[in-house]
């Protein structure tokens, strides 16, 4: 099997990529949380603005849409993670973090949270087992691409992405069943 | 890399590709079939059975990411080490849906401060947002109680983050500390008193918490309750009232009053609520069912918490030290207030704690008199009610007799059913006098003239008289005509006649005492007497000037005078400067009335008077920014004596309502007008003077914000309590139509607008003094505006001309009412076509008027827009309309100054 087109480079160049991408989806995804109800986010939109943001700063240059996408889900990745400890560590941060924790919300979103971290474990595992099932579970998952969006980054057919999504689903949900 | 799978999962990957391409129906037998090893069978089944079924990655990352949005706008992380108002942040302590809090760390030469620094998500980018805040700010660090965690310093950064730096609270929330504590009834109850108490210090500041719950109720290490985020809530609001916002942020469900849900108005009662529903959870281990307020507690403590999460909030209790009064009664056995209004359980309680002669009569006597001057006040009856207690304690044993006689038939349980209100004891005692005590001239004296001053004090002005005759000649039968006794007796009955409105008759008895017979402290109560009446006959302010010189020229001469005898006749002095429009004369006289109060007797009432007549006079002055502290100040001290029910606190408020109003601070005057309505309708009743002028001066405040349906609702519950009342009809309609020509002049009903200011400038109705008043300023002003678009005969001599003549007097000379006097009369040009004469009108404006009344108030901005106007075509006048739409545009919606600026666009 070729090796992925969009493999990440490591090294500063890679990393200040990262960074520049991450924190650009850190400020849209919070401001969007702002202006648009909570469950008419979709990852596919916020990716793609993320993309016509990300495209305007000259400074920085992708191979193509697909390492951008790669940069992007990973990004995503983090994000969730990134919050799911935040909002974890002020549960067990004592008596402030309950005034401005309380409620149906911070249940929610400790529970949210719970298996946020639960899904990174079961991704990580997945990566082990089966690295390209995992990447492709970033593209959908994380990046919100289609099988057919994924199919052309990662160059392999639909059908492939098709069955690695499925094995990669039902691996990570299995797991997070016996969490 | 590898991109294969690792041999172990190879297989379970291809048993899962293989068994999917089977027809659903027939994969649990096919597995079966194929795969011998158990192990593996069982793995394939359960992911077989996973991609069937709906989980977790089903619902979008970028939705779970939202939910779990707690994090700031700037990262934690970023912020770790920087320093706000000195404290270096040193850790994430907490972090929600409103802020992030840091624990912050200031370090001296030899100390280190911590602080919880608490960073707004939301930032405030405009210069008049951070006014706001600020000026917000400046009341939270006011409040200074040893458990209400402090707001130490606080701001917004020049990258527009506001941030707060509050006193760092370490402890456990109330109901976790009682549970680890395994505290008791009794101790829950005591903590409660002690939370209750620290909340009605922030009452008494009219700071409404907003967001009570145990986690802001913290308990500290020695056990002691320390409340925290006093405000914020309000702070965080993000409208003109953050309240109206259901299911924002800022508050928690659980423990919101009905009208934090459904967006009514909040006040003290709010807070009221939510220390119901920790009580509640404290004393009974869960929260109350909403709208069941049924609990399995103890009567009287079951009575308390019923009262307190009433569903309306009239129905609770108006505040939280109103609440702590009743938990500590039941804590001490003593009757609650909350209790139903059965009028034997009040009698009985009463009795029982009066009676078998624990109290010495006279301190019996001198309680019944406080409570009546409580309920109702009048100006410096008190001190004499307490003098004329003390003389009877001479008869001591007579008079205990007499009271006690009154309630015997409550004590022993015949009037089981129904318990005398206060006056009607009064009632039932004036009438047993002359039968009970034929052959004792003194006691029967005495006993008149207390009688005849309590009726006086409790309204019953003509049942009062034939006893205050009675008492005045059995006093000078008993005493003769030059002890201070009969006197008494003779300024009671012209009081009671004075109160009939029968001034010449009051004179006449005032005539009979000369005061140069009379050593000099009842020398000056005859002379404030004398002037208290001529006042109600409109004598002019020279003649009050030399009756209050006099008076205090009496006071000052009376070898046995007191500091306090001094501050009286300083303050009275000062009120007869007030009346003659002598503001600043006025200010020095209270203001030395003030210095000495503060230093005999702080935080007493005489103390908040002296607060609220300074802060009056400044009011009237139209030194708007002065009066508003000393308003404050004011409520603060009457609060503290404690006078939380007082028709003095509904004056404070009403004038408070009135400065806010004009000031602007549209939330915080809401607030205290909703305040002032609430406590006049509870103290004074519906139809009272002192209500309707509430109504008015809420009506004003809804006028000012651009509210006008509000503002129309509470001039006709004014119109329709006058109409049902029994006071000064008359006067109480000139106050509502002078409230209305506000709304009149935005409504642009221009000739309704000559005829009703023209009417008030009527001198057949107005009384001679009227003159310069600030009233008339106002009156005349609107009328000069009126006839400018809407000219009548009636007109002739109302102009622009007259305004000026006026504004030259001196009282007005710092008025922050002369920037809308000038934008009016300059409207008034423009209407009539002369727009060189409204530059002239508006030339220098708004000047210092956009310091004292705020950069941000709607007339700075109708100024600018005004100059405009009369502009034209000048190119300067972009810049003025610039000017004008960035101050309307924060104006509230509705605001007829950014409606008409902000239309024009």
């Amino acid at each position: 099997m070729a090796e992925p087109a969009i493999e990440l480079h490591e090294g500063e160049d890679a990393d200040r990529l990262f960074a520049a991408v991450y924190a650009q989806l850190k400020r849209m995804a919070h401001r969007r949380l702002l202006d648009v109800p909570r469950a008419g986010l979709d990852t596919t939109e916020l990716v793609h603005e993320l993309y016509l943001r990300i495209g305007t700063d000259s400074d920085l240059k992708f191979a193509g849409q697909g390492p951008f996408f790669a940069y992007a889900a990973r990004a995503m990745r983090h994000l969730l993670l990134d919050r799911a400890r935040d909002c974890l560590r002020l549960r067990a941060g004592g008596a402030w973090a309950r005034i401005t924790l309380d409620g149906e919300d911070s249940r929610l979103a400790v529970e949210s949270a719970e298996q946020a971290v639960a899904i990174d474990d079961a991704f990580n595992r997945l990566a082990e087992a089966d690295s390209r099932a995992a990447r492709v579970l970033e593209l959908r998952y994380f990046a919100g691409l289609s099988i057919d969006q994924v199919a052309e980054v990662l160059g392999i057919a639909p059908r492939s992405v098709d069955r690695d999504w499925r094995f990669a689903r039902a691996f990570l949900h299995d797991l997070l069943a016996d969490a | 890399m590898d991109t294969t799978p690792t041999p172990a999962v190879r297989s379970l990957r291809e048993w899962f590709d293989a068994v999917l391409e089977q027809p659903a129906a027939d994969r649990a037998r096919w597995l079966d079939e194929h795969v011998s090893d158990a192990g593996i069978r069982e793995r394939v089944a359960r992911l077989v059975a996973a991609d069937a079924a709906p989980g977790a990655l089903d619902e979008g990352a970028a939705v779970r990411a939202a939910r779990l949005d707690l994090a700031p706008e700037r990262p934690a992380d970023e912020l770790l080490g920087q320093r706000f108002a000195g404290f270096r942040l040193e850790r994430l302590i907490g972090q929600g849906g409103m802020a992030t809090v840091f624990l912050g760390v200031r370090e001296g030469a030899d100390f280190e401060q911590r602080a919880a620094v608490k960073l707004l998500r939301r930032g405030l980018y405009s210069e008049l947002e951070q006014q706001l805040f600020r000026r917000e700010r400046r009341v939270l660090a006011s409040l200074t109680h040893p458990d209400i965690a402090r707001l130490i310093d606080g701001g917004v950064t020049p990258a527009g983050i506001p941030f707060l730096v509050i006193e760092y609270v370490d402890g456990t929330p109330i109901t976790e500390h009682a549970r680890t504590h395994a505290l008791d009834e009794r101790a829950r109850l005591a903590l409660l008193v002690a939370v209750a108490r620290a909340v009605a210090a922030a009452h008494r500041e009219l700071v409404v918490h907003r967001d009570l719950k145990p986690a802001n109720i913290l308990v500290d290490r020695e056990g002691r309750p320390r409340l925290l985020d006093f405000g914020v809530a309000k702070l965080l609001g993000d409208d003109d009232d953050a309240s109206a916002r259901t299911g924002s942020a800022v508050l928690t469900p659980a423990y919101a009053a009905p009208e934090q849900l459904t967006g009514g108005a909040v006040s003290t009662a709010t807070d009221v609520y939510s220390l119901g529903v920790v009580a509640h959870e404290l004393l009974l281990g869960a929260r109350p069912v909403r709208g069941d307020a049924r609990t399995p507690l103890r009567s009287d403590l079951d009575t308390v918490l019923r009262k307190a999460l009433a569903e309306e909030p009239a129905h609770r209790y108006a505040d939280a030290a109103a609440f702590a009064d009743d938990l500590e009664r039941y804590l001490e056995s003593r009757p609650v207030l909350a209790h139903p209004p059965s009028g034997w359980y009040r009698a009985r309680k009463f009795v029982r704690r009066h009676r078998g002669g624990v109290l010495a009569t006279a301190l019996l006597a001198a309680g019944l008199v406080a409570s009546l001057a409580l309920a109702l006040w009048q100006a410096q009856e008190a001190r004499e009610q307490a003098r004329v207690a003390q003389a009877q304690a001479a008869r001591a044993q007579e008079v205990q007799d007499f009271v006690e006689g009154l309630f015997a038939p409550v004590a022993q349980g015949d009037a089981a059913a129904q318990a005398p209100t206060v006056l009607e004891l009064v009632e039932r005692g004036a009438e047993r006098i002359e039968a009970e005590y034929p052959d004792q001239p003194e006691v029967r004296a005495d006993l008149l003239a207390l009688f005849a001053r309590l009726l006086n004090a409790l309204g019953s002005s003509a049942r009062a008289r034939p006893l205050a005759e009675a008492a005045v000649a059995a006093n000078l039968a008993a005493y003769g005509a030059k002890d201070a006794r009969s006197l008494d007796a003779g300024l009671v009955h012209a009081q009671v006649l004075r109160r009939l409105g029968e001034l010449d008759a009051a004179l006449v008895e005032l005539k009979r005492w000369p005061r140069e017979q009379f050593a000099g402290l009842d020398a000056a109560r005859i002379v404030d007497t004398i002037s208290l009446v001529r006042m109600d006959q409109g004598m002019d302010g020279d003649e009050a000037i030399a009756l209050k010189r006099e008076s205090l020229a009496a006071r000052e001469r009376d070898p046995a005078h007191t500091d306090d005898d001094l501050a009286t006749g300083y303050n009275n002095l000062g009120a007869a400067y007030q009346y003659a429009g002598r503001f600043a004369a006025a200010l020095e006289w209270y203001g030395r009335s003030l210095a000495i109060n503060r230093r005999t007797r702080p935080g007493s009432r005489a103390t908040a008077v002296s607060l609220m007549n300074v802060g009056m006079t400044h009011g009237y002055a139209g030194e708007l920014r002065a009066a508003e502290p000393l308003l404050r100040e004011s409520l603060a001290t009457l609060a503290a004596v404690p006078l939380d029910k007082h028709p003095l606190v509904v004056a404070a408020l009403n004038q408070l309502c009135w400065v806010q109003a004009e000031l602007e601070e549209f939330i915080a005057a809401r607030a205290t007008c909703d305040r002032a309505v609430a406590l006049a309708l509870d103290v004074v009743g519906p139809v009272h003077a002192t209500t309707i002028y509430a109504y008015t001066r809420r009506a004003n405040a809804a006028f000012a914000a651009g509210r006008f349906a509000e503002g129309d609702a509470d001039l006709a519950r004014a119109s329709e309590a006058n109409e049902n009342g029994t006071g000064d009809r008359g006067y109480n309609d000139e106050i509502i139509a002078s409230t209305r020509l506000r709304r009149l002049r935005w409504a642009g009903e221009f000739a309704a607008l000559r005829d009703a200011a023209l009417a008030l400038l009527d001198p057949k109705r107005g009384v001679a003094r009227r003159g310069a008043s600030p009233a008339a300023l106002v009156q005349e002003t609107y009328a000069a505006r009126g006839c400018a678009s809407a000219p009548a005969p009636a007109c002739a001599g109302h102009d622009a001309a007259r305004v000026h003549a006026l504004l030259a007097d001196p009282r007005f000379a710092r008025s922050a009412q002369r920037l809308s006097v000038h934008n009016l009369l300059a409207e008034a040009a423009l209407a009539a076509g002369r727009p060189a004469d409204a530059l002239a009108e508006l030339e220098g404006m708004p000047g210092g008027f956009a310091d004292e009344l705020g950069a941000g108030h709607s007339q700075v901005a109708w100024t600018h827009w005004l100059r405009a106007q009369a502009l034209g075509d000048a190119a300067s006048a972009s810049t003025e309309r610039e000017a004008a739409r960035a101050i309307a545009q924060a104006l509230p919606a509705g605001h007829p100054v950014r409606e008409a600026i902000l239309a024009a666009d």
